[in-house]
Protein backbone atom coordinates (compact mmCIF):
# COMPACT_ATOMS: atom_id res chain seq x y z
CA UNK A 1 0.00 0.00 0.00
CA UNK A 2 2.88 2.86 0.93
CA UNK A 3 4.05 1.87 -2.90
CA UNK A 4 0.82 4.02 -3.86
CA UNK A 5 2.24 7.04 -1.29
CA UNK A 6 4.69 8.26 -4.38
CA UNK A 7 5.88 11.62 -2.65
CA UNK A 8 5.49 12.84 0.42
CA UNK A 9 3.59 15.89 -0.65
CA UNK A 10 1.17 13.08 -2.08
CA UNK A 11 1.08 11.60 1.16
CA UNK A 12 -0.13 14.91 2.80
CA UNK A 13 -2.29 16.04 0.44
CA UNK A 14 -3.94 12.06 0.80
CA UNK A 15 -4.06 12.87 4.40
CA UNK A 16 -5.46 16.20 3.97
CA UNK A 17 -8.68 15.19 1.72
CA UNK A 18 -9.11 11.54 3.81
CA UNK A 19 -9.41 14.36 6.88
CA UNK A 20 -12.22 16.14 5.01
CA UNK A 21 -13.93 12.88 4.02
CA UNK A 22 -13.55 11.46 7.80
CA UNK A 23 -14.69 14.76 9.09
CA UNK A 24 -18.26 14.30 6.96
CA UNK A 25 -18.49 10.90 8.61
CA UNK A 26 -18.06 11.73 11.53
CA UNK A 27 -15.09 9.16 11.93
CA UNK A 28 -12.30 7.56 10.57
CA UNK A 29 -12.81 6.93 6.70
CA UNK A 30 -14.81 4.02 6.42
CA UNK A 31 -16.73 2.27 3.52
CA UNK A 32 -19.94 1.08 2.86
CA UNK A 33 -20.51 -2.08 0.67
CA UNK A 34 -21.96 -1.22 -3.06
CA UNK A 35 -25.15 -3.03 -2.48
CA UNK A 36 -26.36 -0.76 1.37
CA UNK A 37 -26.55 1.84 -1.36
CA UNK A 38 -29.21 1.28 -2.65
CA UNK A 39 -31.59 0.13 0.20
CA UNK A 40 -33.66 2.94 1.31
CA UNK A 41 -32.78 2.87 5.36
CA UNK A 42 -28.70 3.41 3.92
CA UNK A 43 -30.14 6.42 1.66
CA UNK A 44 -28.27 8.69 4.14
CA UNK A 45 -25.36 7.04 4.76
CA UNK A 46 -24.85 6.38 1.14
CA UNK A 47 -25.18 10.60 0.88
CA UNK A 48 -22.58 10.55 2.65
CA UNK A 49 -20.24 7.93 1.80
CA UNK A 50 -20.71 9.84 -1.90
CA UNK A 51 -19.41 12.83 -0.26
CA UNK A 52 -16.47 10.80 0.85
CA UNK A 53 -16.04 9.24 -2.19
CA UNK A 54 -15.84 12.33 -3.92
CA UNK A 55 -13.50 14.21 -1.91
CA UNK A 56 -11.42 10.96 -1.07
CA UNK A 57 -8.98 9.54 -3.51
CA UNK A 58 -10.76 6.97 -5.30
CA UNK A 59 -7.86 4.35 -5.40
CA UNK A 60 -8.02 4.35 -1.26
CA UNK A 61 -11.96 3.76 -1.04
CA UNK A 62 -11.46 1.46 -3.58
CA UNK A 63 -8.17 -0.10 -2.29
CA UNK A 64 -10.02 -0.61 1.25
CA UNK A 65 -12.31 -3.42 0.89
CA UNK A 66 -11.03 -5.02 -2.52
CA UNK A 67 -6.91 -4.55 -2.12
CA UNK A 68 -6.40 -3.69 -5.28
CA UNK A 69 -6.51 -1.12 -7.18
CA UNK A 70 -9.39 -1.29 -10.14
CA UNK A 71 -8.07 -1.16 -13.82
CA UNK A 72 -9.62 1.00 -16.09
CA UNK A 73 -12.96 1.24 -16.63
CA UNK A 74 -13.89 -1.00 -13.91
CA UNK A 75 -16.91 0.02 -11.54
CA UNK A 76 -16.87 -0.31 -7.80
CA UNK A 77 -19.96 -1.43 -7.92
CA UNK A 78 -19.77 -4.71 -9.27
CA UNK A 79 -17.43 -5.86 -6.27
CA UNK A 80 -19.45 -7.38 -3.59
CA UNK A 81 -17.56 -8.44 -0.71
CA UNK A 82 -18.89 -11.94 -0.14
CA UNK A 83 -18.31 -14.21 2.89
CA UNK A 84 -18.26 -18.37 1.58
CA UNK A 85 -18.59 -21.03 4.62
CA UNK A 86 -16.75 -24.00 3.07
CA UNK A 87 -16.57 -27.58 4.85
CA UNK A 88 -14.26 -29.73 4.17
CA UNK A 89 -12.58 -33.16 5.56
CA UNK A 90 -10.73 -31.91 8.87
CA UNK A 91 -7.53 -33.98 7.38
CA UNK A 92 -3.97 -32.92 5.57
CA UNK A 93 -4.45 -31.09 2.05
CA UNK A 94 -8.46 -29.80 2.86
CA UNK A 95 -7.23 -25.97 3.08
CA UNK A 96 -4.49 -26.64 0.48
CA UNK A 97 -8.03 -27.88 -1.95
CA UNK A 98 -9.50 -24.86 -1.39
CA UNK A 99 -6.46 -22.99 -1.91
CA UNK A 100 -5.91 -24.34 -5.22
CA UNK A 101 -9.37 -24.21 -6.80
CA UNK A 102 -9.51 -20.45 -6.08
CA UNK A 103 -5.99 -19.60 -7.32
CA UNK A 104 -6.03 -21.99 -10.65
CA UNK A 105 -9.23 -19.75 -11.10
CA UNK A 106 -7.64 -16.47 -10.61
CA UNK A 107 -9.18 -15.80 -7.46
CA UNK A 108 -7.89 -14.21 -4.63
CA UNK A 109 -8.74 -14.86 -0.88
CA UNK A 110 -8.96 -11.51 0.78
CA UNK A 111 -9.88 -12.68 4.20
CA UNK A 112 -9.36 -16.16 5.63
CA UNK A 113 -10.82 -17.71 9.04
CA UNK A 114 -10.77 -21.37 9.18
CA UNK A 115 -10.67 -24.14 11.87
CA UNK A 116 -11.24 -27.85 12.43
CA UNK A 117 -14.43 -28.72 14.69
CA UNK A 118 -14.67 -32.40 15.79
CA UNK A 119 -14.25 -34.36 12.10
CA UNK A 120 -14.24 -31.53 9.94
CA UNK A 121 -12.99 -28.14 8.99
CA UNK A 122 -15.27 -25.06 8.72
CA UNK A 123 -13.68 -22.17 6.43
CA UNK A 124 -14.71 -18.77 6.17
CA UNK A 125 -13.49 -17.03 2.96
CA UNK A 126 -13.87 -13.53 1.73
CA UNK A 127 -13.81 -13.06 -2.04
CA UNK A 128 -14.66 -9.99 -3.95
CA UNK A 129 -16.96 -12.22 -6.57
CA UNK A 130 -18.58 -14.77 -4.95
CA UNK A 131 -20.41 -16.30 -7.76
CA UNK A 132 -17.20 -17.27 -9.40
CA UNK A 133 -15.25 -18.43 -5.98
CA UNK A 134 -18.14 -20.61 -5.32
CA UNK A 135 -18.46 -21.77 -8.96
CA UNK A 136 -14.62 -22.26 -8.74
CA UNK A 137 -14.78 -24.28 -5.40
CA UNK A 138 -18.23 -26.37 -6.58
CA UNK A 139 -16.27 -27.38 -10.02
CA UNK A 140 -13.21 -28.77 -7.42
CA UNK A 141 -16.09 -31.10 -5.52
CA UNK A 142 -15.93 -28.93 -2.48
CA UNK A 143 -19.00 -28.12 -0.12
CA UNK A 144 -20.20 -24.43 0.16
CA UNK A 145 -22.22 -24.32 2.60
CA UNK A 146 -23.31 -20.42 2.62
CA UNK A 147 -22.72 -17.47 0.73
CA UNK A 148 -23.37 -14.33 2.47
CA UNK A 149 -22.61 -10.68 2.26
CA UNK A 150 -20.23 -9.47 4.34
CA UNK A 151 -19.37 -5.67 5.91
CA UNK A 152 -15.32 -5.05 5.33
CA UNK A 153 -13.66 -2.23 6.82
CA UNK A 154 -10.55 -0.96 7.61
CA UNK A 155 -9.39 -1.45 11.18
CA UNK A 156 -9.48 2.27 12.94
CA UNK A 157 -6.68 3.59 14.20
CA UNK A 158 -3.39 1.73 15.08
CA UNK A 159 -3.72 -2.36 14.50
CA UNK A 160 -1.03 -2.32 17.70
CA UNK A 161 -3.51 -0.52 19.58
CA UNK A 162 -5.46 -2.48 22.19
CA UNK A 163 -9.02 -2.26 22.21
CA UNK A 164 -10.32 -2.21 18.95
CA UNK A 165 -12.10 -5.36 18.60
CA UNK A 166 -13.77 -4.41 21.98
CA UNK A 167 -14.86 -1.20 20.60
CA UNK A 168 -16.41 -2.47 17.45
CA UNK A 169 -18.16 -5.64 18.81
CA UNK A 170 -19.92 -3.11 21.87
CA UNK A 171 -21.09 -0.76 19.45
CA UNK A 172 -22.32 -3.49 16.83
CA UNK A 173 -24.06 -5.83 20.07
CA UNK A 174 -25.65 -2.94 21.25
CA UNK A 175 -27.36 -2.74 18.21
CA UNK A 176 -28.69 -5.97 18.94
CA UNK A 177 -27.25 -7.46 15.83
CA UNK A 178 -25.88 -10.80 16.19
CA UNK A 179 -22.35 -11.57 14.29
CA UNK A 180 -22.08 -15.17 12.48
CA UNK A 181 -18.63 -14.74 11.89
CA UNK A 182 -15.70 -12.39 12.58
CA UNK A 183 -12.24 -12.59 11.09
CA UNK A 184 -9.49 -10.63 9.27
CA UNK A 185 -8.66 -9.76 5.71
CA UNK A 186 -5.21 -8.61 3.90
CA UNK A 187 -4.05 -4.93 4.37
CA UNK A 188 -5.73 -4.69 7.43
CA UNK A 189 -9.28 -5.01 7.10
CA UNK A 190 -11.73 -6.63 9.28
CA UNK A 191 -14.60 -8.93 8.05
CA UNK A 192 -17.79 -9.80 9.65
CA UNK A 193 -21.28 -11.47 8.73
CA UNK A 194 -23.84 -10.53 10.70
CA UNK A 195 -27.54 -11.38 10.84
CA UNK A 196 -28.42 -7.36 10.04
CA UNK A 197 -25.91 -5.79 8.01
CA UNK A 198 -27.57 -2.00 7.41
CA UNK A 199 -28.11 -2.33 11.38
CA UNK A 200 -24.37 -3.02 12.12
CA UNK A 201 -23.40 -0.77 9.49
CA UNK A 202 -25.09 1.78 11.36
CA UNK A 203 -23.82 0.98 14.55
CA UNK A 204 -20.18 1.38 13.18
CA UNK A 205 -21.03 4.78 11.99
CA UNK A 206 -20.92 3.22 8.24
CA UNK B 1 6.39 -15.89 20.69
CA UNK B 2 2.74 -15.72 19.27
CA UNK B 3 0.38 -17.77 20.82
CA UNK B 4 -3.05 -18.78 19.60
CA UNK B 5 -5.57 -19.10 21.84
CA UNK B 6 -9.28 -20.72 21.78
CA UNK B 7 -11.82 -19.04 23.27
CA UNK B 8 -15.23 -20.42 23.51
CA UNK B 9 -18.30 -18.27 23.84
CA UNK B 10 -21.93 -17.80 24.30
CA UNK B 11 -23.94 -17.31 20.82
CA UNK B 12 -25.23 -14.00 21.90
CA UNK B 13 -24.88 -10.26 21.45
CA UNK B 14 -22.04 -9.06 23.27
CA UNK B 15 -20.16 -11.64 24.16
CA UNK B 16 -17.45 -11.45 21.19
CA UNK B 17 -17.23 -7.65 23.27
CA UNK B 18 -16.62 -8.89 26.48
CA UNK B 19 -13.81 -10.54 25.34
CA UNK B 20 -12.54 -8.06 23.57
CA UNK B 21 -12.94 -5.43 26.21
CA UNK B 22 -10.98 -7.76 28.52
CA UNK B 23 -7.89 -8.05 26.21
CA UNK B 24 -7.81 -4.41 25.78
CA UNK B 25 -8.41 -3.18 29.03
CA UNK B 26 -5.34 -5.70 30.03
CA UNK B 27 -3.41 -4.36 27.41
CA UNK B 28 -3.42 -7.44 24.75
CA UNK B 29 -3.31 -6.47 21.60
CA UNK B 30 -5.23 -8.77 19.15
CA UNK B 31 -3.07 -9.64 16.23
CA UNK B 32 -4.77 -12.18 14.76
CA UNK B 33 -8.68 -13.09 14.85
CA UNK B 34 -11.15 -15.56 13.67
CA UNK B 35 -14.59 -16.35 15.26
CA UNK B 36 -17.04 -18.39 14.10
CA UNK B 37 -20.29 -19.63 15.31
CA UNK B 38 -20.89 -23.71 15.53
CA UNK B 39 -24.08 -25.26 17.24
CA UNK B 40 -24.87 -22.76 19.58
CA UNK B 41 -21.16 -21.92 20.39
CA UNK B 42 -19.01 -18.87 19.43
CA UNK B 43 -15.65 -20.35 18.39
CA UNK B 44 -12.37 -17.86 18.64
CA UNK B 45 -9.26 -17.57 17.75
CA UNK B 46 -7.04 -14.92 19.04
CA UNK B 47 -3.35 -14.54 18.08
CA UNK B 48 -1.64 -12.87 21.23
CA UNK B 49 2.55 -11.93 21.89
CA UNK B 50 1.93 -12.55 25.50
CA UNK B 51 -0.34 -15.40 26.27
CA UNK B 52 0.35 -15.36 30.20
CA UNK B 53 -1.26 -11.59 30.36
CA UNK B 54 -3.79 -12.61 27.87
CA UNK B 55 -5.00 -15.87 29.72
CA UNK B 56 -4.99 -13.74 32.90
CA UNK B 57 -7.19 -11.13 31.90
CA UNK B 58 -9.77 -14.02 30.20
CA UNK B 59 -9.58 -15.91 33.60
CA UNK B 60 -10.38 -12.46 35.76
CA UNK B 61 -12.99 -11.97 32.63
CA UNK B 62 -14.67 -15.57 33.50
CA UNK B 63 -13.92 -16.35 29.62
CA UNK B 64 -13.38 -20.06 28.73
CA UNK B 65 -10.34 -20.92 27.19
CA UNK B 66 -10.51 -23.89 25.52
CA UNK B 67 -6.80 -24.25 24.42
CA UNK B 68 -3.63 -22.70 23.67
CA UNK B 69 -0.81 -23.64 20.93
CA UNK B 70 1.88 -21.88 19.62
CA UNK B 71 1.39 -20.66 15.99
CA UNK B 72 3.20 -20.26 13.06
CA UNK B 73 3.02 -16.84 11.75
CA UNK B 74 3.77 -16.34 7.84
CA UNK B 75 4.39 -12.77 7.06
CA UNK B 76 3.31 -12.51 3.14
CA UNK B 77 4.45 -10.10 0.96
CA UNK B 78 2.61 -7.61 -0.62
CA UNK B 79 2.13 -9.42 -3.96
CA UNK B 80 1.32 -12.57 -2.00
CA UNK B 81 -1.41 -11.16 -0.52
CA UNK B 82 -2.55 -9.58 -3.34
CA UNK B 83 -2.30 -12.38 -5.90
CA UNK B 84 -4.62 -15.54 -6.52
CA UNK B 85 -2.73 -19.04 -5.10
CA UNK B 86 -1.21 -18.10 -2.34
CA UNK B 87 -3.47 -19.95 -0.12
CA UNK B 88 -2.81 -22.80 -2.16
CA UNK B 89 0.77 -22.81 -2.32
CA UNK B 90 1.35 -22.57 2.08
CA UNK B 91 -1.30 -25.10 2.50
CA UNK B 92 0.01 -27.27 -0.21
CA UNK B 93 3.36 -27.21 1.66
CA UNK B 94 2.39 -28.32 4.54
CA UNK B 95 0.02 -31.00 3.78
CA UNK B 96 2.59 -32.34 1.32
CA UNK B 97 4.57 -32.59 4.61
CA UNK B 98 1.56 -35.01 5.39
CA UNK B 99 1.04 -32.26 8.35
CA UNK B 100 -2.44 -31.23 9.38
CA UNK B 101 -4.12 -27.81 9.69
CA UNK B 102 -6.48 -26.85 12.42
CA UNK B 103 -7.00 -23.53 12.28
CA UNK B 104 -5.77 -20.72 9.65
CA UNK B 105 -6.65 -17.33 9.70
CA UNK B 106 -4.47 -13.95 8.95
CA UNK B 107 -3.51 -11.83 11.09
CA UNK B 108 -3.07 -7.50 11.03
CA UNK B 109 0.21 -6.19 8.63
CA UNK B 110 -0.57 -8.82 5.68
CA UNK B 111 0.49 -12.03 8.16
CA UNK B 112 -1.27 -15.86 7.96
CA UNK B 113 -1.30 -17.81 11.34
CA UNK B 114 -1.55 -21.58 11.16
CA UNK B 115 -1.86 -24.20 13.72
CA UNK B 116 -0.80 -27.66 12.66
CA UNK B 117 -0.52 -31.04 13.90
CA UNK B 118 3.53 -30.35 13.92
CA UNK B 119 4.87 -26.51 13.82
CA UNK B 120 8.36 -27.61 13.29
CA UNK B 121 7.93 -29.69 10.57
CA UNK B 122 5.30 -26.90 9.03
CA UNK B 123 8.09 -24.24 9.77
CA UNK B 124 10.81 -26.65 7.63
CA UNK B 125 8.19 -27.14 4.94
CA UNK B 126 7.91 -23.29 4.56
CA UNK B 127 11.16 -22.28 4.90
CA UNK B 128 10.17 -20.05 8.04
Amino acid sequence: MSGKLRSARHAEEMVARLTEAAALTEHAPIFVPGRSASKPESIELATRAEEARRLAPAHDLTESWTGRTPAKGEGRGQWMPTDLGVTVEDRPGGLADIGEALGNAGINIEGLCGMGLGDRGVIHLLVEDGAAARAALEGAGLTVESESEAIVSEIPGDVNTPGTLGKMARAVAEAGVNMRAVYLATNNRAVAVTDDNAKALAALGM
Amino acid sequence: MATDLTVVLDDRAGQLAHMGEALGDAGVNIEGFCATTDDGVGIVHVLVENAMVAQNALILADIKIEGEADAVVIDLTDEEAGRPGTLGRVAGRVANAGINISVAYLATRDRAVLVTSDNEKAREALQI
